[in-house]
């Protein structure tokens, strides 16, 4: 029964997140001044909805609040409390809270207690709330369910209206403290209330199993309530309860069914819905969940790694049979190859989350850096629902946070500039999320100045970083922002400007497989692109061959093969060979010389030249001695069984058994420019 | 006739509900009456309603004794809302 009661708390907490978010979007929108009333309606219902799931989980702080909350809601919607600059501050606090105290719910981290007790003070005092009884915290008493009777859809004045309702309890619902009677209890409260009880289930005493509910009902209720108060006990008990109502016109009640309180089913006639004068609004049909500790998802994923070695050196030791001779053998290999491939989807779509659960933090963020640099920023989120890997999930939140900070920083400008540039004095951030392919992009786009390259190639020469009077092109200066310890920033604040920040980003970004790209225009603001792979543990990659190295590149990057004429092969002196490829020249990166191979062939002309183009990045040549085959592969740290390798993702077990390392596109191409650039330098001497 | 008089809980908690469920099979199968003393029961709920009810289907299929002894107000509104007010009436023990 804990168990059950833990799994509800635990859909409560998923729900309250979204809930979090929609409060946090109507004071985006009230805010914003267009459509306040119909977002102040939705706030309320928000923190009404987590006020009652709070109180039915016994979370006393969490319910507290968003009493305290909803009280002030109630006074801005009925028009007695001003809604200014102020109350769209503490709005914004009050959500900001809110989410903090389902953290703490969630994962035991306690919420700032000072903040806490502020913004509840101030929503207590803007409510009309004695300051000064406010209750402990935990010691919050009331029956959430009694307070579903708030009418909350600014129908105040609606008329009474009849409605039928159907309400079979499930076999869990007293087991997961939701008590009947409770529920009939609240809609008797709501207005009059006739009650058809159906006893047929109840069991003899021997058989009765008195935390399984046994009765139904079929109940009429006049009320002027509103249709949002009996969807509100709907939502509460729908997990363990079938709660089916609708309404039908004052003028056609059922007298008998109004005056016959205490009455007994007909056996004969089955308690049903009458039929529908106003059909109930349909509801998405909710998917049946249940909670799996991470171990075991990660222990599935292995598992299913394991499979895909075995399957690929299955695969290789059948690679010489006769298949004409093997036909059944190589039909089953296919399937099990198909089913195997279905069953690392499936692992791999277990593991993903909503990138909600961390985009839902930066308009907090966003909020604190206005008051911080005294700009004024609108955040849009689109996307958030998209998918990834719960560990990229998990580690996006510092990067992303990086970005934002450095764009309020150093990319959108204050009031003044932005009225001197001609526009909108309130700058705009956009974050946005879309999957494309095996991939997720993510985007930080911001309206502001751009990038000052001027700035930064003095800064760079300044720092030894690119030599006096070089020209490099606006994407190579835009790259230097990148480097370690690279800041335009003239004071250290609190923000940015401590010069740690876009390497950091870079580099996070690149241990999960992905690619930061970056385009800016001066004066229109800049956009940071950021590559993701969907999953960290399986990739599907070509394996090469190098002297007696496999090194495995990612399928999604390669945009041809070829193996190249001598024509096509253009030796230069300072970038080493190139080939001539639709028209431009690409660097060919030998990686027999990268890696420091035995035995590879520098002969370009032969050897196998794959055309790569990492995500957001130029295309360039891997010189490789051979093609062996595409597979997929299970993808293991390096960094976490040896160290960090540039130019290197990670490793795997091929079919045979044979470790290789995989490639990371983007930090190989960085670090053969490097190379290049110093053996130049050494060059000219 | 054997009637044993057996006190119900302020509270209708299941851990309750599901001890008086056992003293009432123990009596019934005794061929024991049972009258509940309900004056004190302060939070009604559906658990201890419907056990109440299923045991009185049960006394009276053995013609036992069984009934109520001055239901408490709260739990005389519970059976009232949940539809049964009739039904508690007739289960008023004689002497309460």
């Amino acid at each position: 029964m804990a168990d059950e009661e833990a799994e509800l708390r635990g859909i409560f907490l998923l729900e309250c997140d979204e809930l979090v978010g929609t409060a946090e979007a109507s004071v985006e929108t009230i805010r914003g001044g267009g459509g306040a009333e119909a977002a102040i309606h939705a706030l309320f219902r928000a923190v009404h909805s987590i006020k009652g799931g709070a109180g039915a989980f016994g979370l006393g702080r969490l319910a507290d609040f968003a009493h305290a909350f909803e009280t002030y809601m109630d006074r801005l919607r009925k028009g007695t409390a001003p809604l200014d600059a102020a109350a769209v501050d503490l709005l914004f606090d009050g959500v900001d809270v809110l989410r903090a105290l389902a953290a703490e719910v969630r994962e035991g981290e306690p919420a700032p207690a000072a903040r806490y007790d502020a913004a509840l003070r101030a929503l207590r005092a803007a409510g009309g709330l004695e300051v000064a009884d406010s209750p402990a915290a935990g010691s919050v008493d009331f029956d959430p369910l009694a307070d579903a009777a708030v009418p909350v859809d600014g129908g105040g004045s609606e008329a009474a209206r009849l409605y039928r309702i159907r309400f079979v309890p499930g076999p869990k619902m007293i087991g997961a403290g939701i008590d009947p009677l409770r529920i009939l209890e609240t809609l008797k409260e709501l207005g009059a209330l006739s009650v058809e009880l159906d006893a047929s289930r109840l069991p003899a005493l021997a058989e009765l199993d008195p935390s399984v509910c046994a009765f139904a009902w079929n109940l009429t209720l006049e009320t002027a309530a509103g249709r949002d108060a009996l969807d509100e006990i709907r939502d509460m008990i729908d997990d363990v309860a079938t709660f089916e109502f609708e309404a039908a016109a004052p003028s056609a009640p059922d007298p008998a069914a109004l005056e016959a309180p205490g009455s007994q089913p007909s056996p004969a006639a089955p308690p049903s819905l009458p039929p529908a004068t106003e059909p109930a609004k349909p509801r998405e049909k909710a998917v049946p969940t249940v909670r799996v500790d991470v171990p075991k998802l990660e222990r599935l994923g292995n598992m299913v790694g394991e499979l895909i070695i075995t399957q690929a050196f299955l695969a290789r030791q059948v690679a010489g049979l006769d298949p004409d001779a093997h036909r059944q053998l190589f039909r089953a290999l296919d399937e099990m190859s198909q089913h195997i491939r279905d069953l690392a989807d499936s692992a791999t779509s277990i593991r993903a989350q909503p990138l909600r659960a961390v985009f839902s933090r930066f308009g907090a963020l966003v909020r604190e850096l206005e008051k911080s640099t005294g700009k004024r920023v609108r955040l849009e989120i689109t996307g958030d629902q998209v998918e990834i890997d719960k560990t990229v999930v998990e580690r996006l939140s510092e990067p992303l946070t990086h970005l934002i900070r450095n764009s309020i920083d150093h990319g959108v400008e204050d009031a003044a500039g932005r009225a001197a540039a001609g526009k909108d004095p309130v700058g705009h951030l956009h974050l946005r999320a879309e999957q494309r392919g095996a991939q997720v992009v993510i985007e930080l786009v911001d309206d502001g100045k751009g990038i000052d390259r001027s700035r930064v190639l003095a800064k760079a020469v300044e720092r030894g970083l690119v030599p006096p009077g070089a020209t490099p092109s606006d994407q190579e200066i835009d790259e230097l922002i990148f480097l370690p310890g690279f800041s335009t920033a003239e004071a250290v604040t609190s923000v940015s400007g401590r010069g740690v920040g876009m390497d950091a980003v870079r580099q996070a970004i690149g241990e999960m497989g992905g690619h930061v790209g970056l385009t800016s225009r001066p004066g229109l603001g800049t956009t940071f692109s950021l590559h993701l792979p969907l999953s960290l543990a399986i990739l599907d990659a070509m394996v090469t061959l190098v002297g007696r190295q496999n090194y495995l590149i990612p399928i999604t990057a390669i945009v041809e093969s070829l193996r190249p004429a001598a024509a096509s092969v253009v030796r230069m002196d300072d970038a080493g060979a190139m080939l001539a490829w639709r028209g431009a020249l690409l660097r060919i990166v030998p990686l027999g010389a990268e890696f420091g191979v035995r035995d590879w062939r520098t002969d370009p002309t032969q050897c196998i030249l794959v055309i790569v183009r990492p995500s957001g990045g130029e295309p360039f040549a891997l010189q490789v001695d051979d093609l062996i085959g595409q597979e997929p592969v299970v993808v293991k740290s390096l960094e976490k069984n040896y160290r960090k390798v540039k130019g290197v993702s990670g490793a795997t077990i091929l079919g045979d058994g044979r470790p290789a390392l995989i490639l990371d596109l983007p930090t190989l191409s960085a670090a053969t420019l490097a190379r290049r650039r110093l053996e130049r330098q050494a060059a000219e001497g | 006739m054997d009637v044993e008089r057996l006190k119900l809980a302020a509270t209708g908690e299941l851990g309750a509900t599901i001890e008086i469920k056992t003293q009432l099979l123990a009596r019934l199968e005794a061929g024991r009456g049972a009258y509940l003393d309900a004056r004190d029961v302060d939070e009604p709920s559906l658990a201890l309603i419907q056990t109440i009810e299923a045991a009185a289907a049960a006394f009276a299929e053995r013609t036992l004794p069984f009934g109520l002894i001055e239901p408490s107000d709260r739990l005389c509104a519970a059976y009232e809302t949940v539809g049964l007010f009739a039904q508690l009436m007739s289960r008023i023990a004689p002497d309460s």
